[in-house]
């Protein structure tokens, strides 16, 4: 009897264990869909940085409707309020372009048994051409979102998963059921509730160094919230994550970029710092959650490797084919052609006849504010110059996105870019102060206050019409005055009427602009 | 102390039960325990962890008491074994998850010294139980190495558990290191009672 007993503990002993050993294998292919396209990476793939269980995303906005919709129910959605580029029912659940699912958990990567909300590269860049107030846009990948508010969209995040009281993994699942009309299995909620206690535990342990996040009214405060819609704060972001420390001053904020044809560029950022485009993008995914640890995980380090294969040849529209009802002059475009090739191609580049760009002789050239006059904050915030050591020792030896450290270095300038499908690229400049080509050319004269969101598209001066005072879709204030906001310089092909300044020659110059 | 054997061990189905259900529960439950966890590997790390040093008091235990009867020897090796099986799960776990197989992370995580200790630390118990499992023989040279091999192994648990890493390891700790003491108290009066019979004997 004693001997059938001891039998019977070994072999359940043993089955059990084989099957932990069996469950281990299978949690492996929990995150083993993945795209099967570059563009299906771009748009669904995980670059590691898993917000939250997909059930708390789909209901946090309805729980919080004083931090997801800050201007009023009356002002839109979530979607709506933080500028996001709505997506297609039923097609990955539902989120807006750049909202990935997937079955990685938070930071570490490992298998999860429940779905979690990322954000990848097509959040910022996608973006869409609003032609006329109303119009539901034409959705364009890979050029820099103008309207997306994503740091207020983060501080939203943050002062709702904070609140103990009216967040809980019950509160949740009511909510869910409410709307879905069907209940959070045990295993969700049990990661919910694993998710929360994480998630809450690392947003205290890091109030020293972001502060208690803003909500509310303060989402929508440009005193409060100086980033705004297409912009963000990366030199502050890299460096909380490269050295635990705000920096001060902070470099100010950045337009999020168009990325069109990558392959032309040899130096990425605005300031031409990082050479290796994978590091460019882990840098991008870092400072919106991924970690030094799950980024080499197969399926997230071939996200940035795909969404790179995507970006490489990306053409960006024509003009002609967004605006098919203002055909372009072509006499006056080849005039513009001239004043482009004796002011501007040296340093941008031309597309020749075929539709190759020509390179410039100063096209990749790093060129110091003191020439090019324009804002010199992102180039002079504290830690700039160890930036490139810091960047290249955060990632330990061995990591396969650890970049040679002749891939970095610090610009202290601003890189000259080819300038492809430049109507895409407003609002101009690195920290998006100008509105519209016609006034980055000087052709008519720059704002010192613009009025930033949902800004509909202007065809004319080629970029964003500003309103005169803000709405409730344009409610930013852009002060081209405060620290890191400068919208001067780059007084290209002349300062704006002075000396040599030419209008004729500039609306040439605009309609050959338009061509590109 | 059981030093070296020059026969070969009859391990008994109790024995072999006692040890296995242990290993084999604990290590299972160890493994699943970290999926409550956002960081599994780095979970499963630690915890089979704890389970090595759990599994490896018993094996001190028999190895520091006095006498030499089948049962202990048998409960030794066994012990002896399933914790290293438990320790290998936890060095996998460390050097292919929190390490990522990389040798470099493992230098930089680990620090020179450690990195150097831990290699000696494994290669030494992993000798130690091949010549448990394979070599009958009391060769001296033998009894010296399974001694020094236990002093090692049982100071670096000790350091490790009660000094090195904090949290419930340390209740593990305190119990190994514990048992220990006691189990070689119970030998040094054994000893000393040997010692007092052959005296009396010898008066």
């Amino acid at each position: 009897m004693i001997r059938a007993l001891q039998i019977t503990a070994i072999a359940i002993s043993a089955l059990f264990l084989a099957a932990v050993v069996g469950f281990i294998v299978l949690e492996k292919t929990w995150v083993s869909q993945e795209p099967t396209t570059p563009e299906g990476y771009f748009l669904y793939g995980s670059t590691g940085t898993e917000l939250m269980p997909l059930e708390v995303f789909q209901v946090l906005p309805d729980l919080f409707p004083d931090q997801f919709q800050p201007a009023g129910k009356e002002a839109g959605d979530w979607i709506d309020q933080f500028g996001f580029i709505r997506g297609q029912e039923g097609v990955n659940e539902g989120l807006p372009l750049g909202m990935n699912v997937s079955r990685y958990r938070p930071k570490s990567g490992a298998p999860s048994p429940s779905s979690f909300v990322g954000f990848n590269c097509a959040a910022c860049h996608t973006a869409k051409i609003r032609r006329f107030a109303g119009d539901e846009g034409l959705t364009v990948y890979g050029m820099g979102n103008a309207t997306i508010d994503l740091v207020a969209f983060g501080e939203a995040v943050k002062t709702s998963l904070l609140d103990e009281q009216r967040l809980t993994p019950d509160i949740v699942a009511s909510a869910y059921e409410s709307k879905f009309h069907k209940r959070i299995g045990p295993l969700d909620k049990f990661m919910i509730s694993l998710w929360l206690k994480g998630a809450r535990e690392q947003l205290r342990a890091e109030l020293p160094l972001r502060d208690w996040p803003r909500g509310g009214p303060e989402l929508r405060d440009a005193n409060l919230m100086t980033s705004g819609p297409g912009r963000n704060q990366p030199m502050k972001e890299t460096m909380r994550f490269l050295i635990d420390r705000t920096p001060f001053p902070d470099g100010g904020s950045s337009q999020i970029p168009s990325l069109y044809h990558q392959e032309r560029r040899d130096w990425a950022q605005y300031d031409g710092s990082v050479r290796d485009p994978l590091t460019r993008n882990s840098l991008a995914a870092l400072g919106v959650g991924a970690s030094i640890y799950n980024l080499r995980k197969p399926g997230i380090l071939h996200t940035l490797q795909q969404t790179y294969e995507y970006l490489k040849k990306l053409e960006g529209p024509k003009y002609s084919e967004v605006f098919p009802d203002r055909p372009i002059d072509a006499t006056q475009a080849e005039r513009g052609r001239n004043v482009y090739m004796q002011h501007c191609g040296d340093c941008h580049g031309w597309p020749s006849a075929n539709g190759e760009w020509v390179k410039g002789k100063r096209q990749g050239e790093v060129v110091p504010p003191e020439e090019v006059g324009t804002d010199d904050a992102r180039v002079t915030f504290r830690y700039y110059n160890e930036s490139a050591d810091l960047i290249y020792n955060f990632f330990p030896a061995g990591h396969p996105l650890k970049p040679p450290r002749e891939d970095l270095r610090a610009g202290h300038g601003y890189i000259n870019s080819p300038i492809e499908s430049s109507f895409t690229r407003a609002p101009y400049l690195h920290n998006g102060s100008i509105a519209t080509l016609a006034e980055l050319i000087n052709l008519k004269e720059r704002r010192a206050v613009l009025y930033r969101g949902a800004n509909v598209y202007d065809p004319e001066d080629l970029g964003l019409i500003i309103p005169d005072k803000p709405d409730t879709k344009n409610y930013f204030r852009y002060d081209t005055r405060i620290y890191g906001n400068g919208n001067r310089g780059h007084d290209y092909p002349w300062a704006y009427k002075g000396p040599g300044w030419d209008e004729n020659a500039l609306k040439d110059l605009m309609a050959f602009l338009k061509t590109l | 102390m059981k030093a070296a054997e020059t026969t070969s061990y009859r391990i008994t189905l109790t024995e072999f039960t006692i040890a296995f259900v242990s290993f084999g529960l604990l290590l299972g439950v160890a493994l699943m325990a970290a999926e409550t966890n956002m960081d599994v590997g780095m979970y499963r790390t630690i915890y089979s962890f704890w389970v090595t040093a759990a599994l490896v008091i018993p094996a001190l235990c028999a190895f520091v008491l006095p006498g030499d009867s089948p049962r202990i020897r048998t409960t030794w090796l066994l012990f002896w074994t399933f914790s290293f099986l438990a320790y290998l799960v936890h060095a996998s776990y460390a050097v292919l998850s929190v390490y990522h197989g990389s040798f470099h992370e493992f230098l930089a995580g680990q620090g020179a010294f450690p990195a150097i200790n831990n290699a000696i630390f494994t290669l030494w118990w992993a000798l130690d139980l091949a010549l448990a499992w394979w070599v009958h023989s009391g060769a001296r040279w033998i009894r010296i190495e399974r001694v020094a091999a236990h002093i090692y192994i049982g100071l670096t648990f000790v350091a490790s558990t009660l000094f090195l890493k904090h949290g419930f390891v340390n209740v593990i700790g305190i119990v190994l290191t514990a048992s220990v003491v006691i189990c070689l108290m119970i030998n040094f009066d054994a000893r000393r009672s040997v010692k007092r019979r052959e005296s009396a004997m010898a008066g």
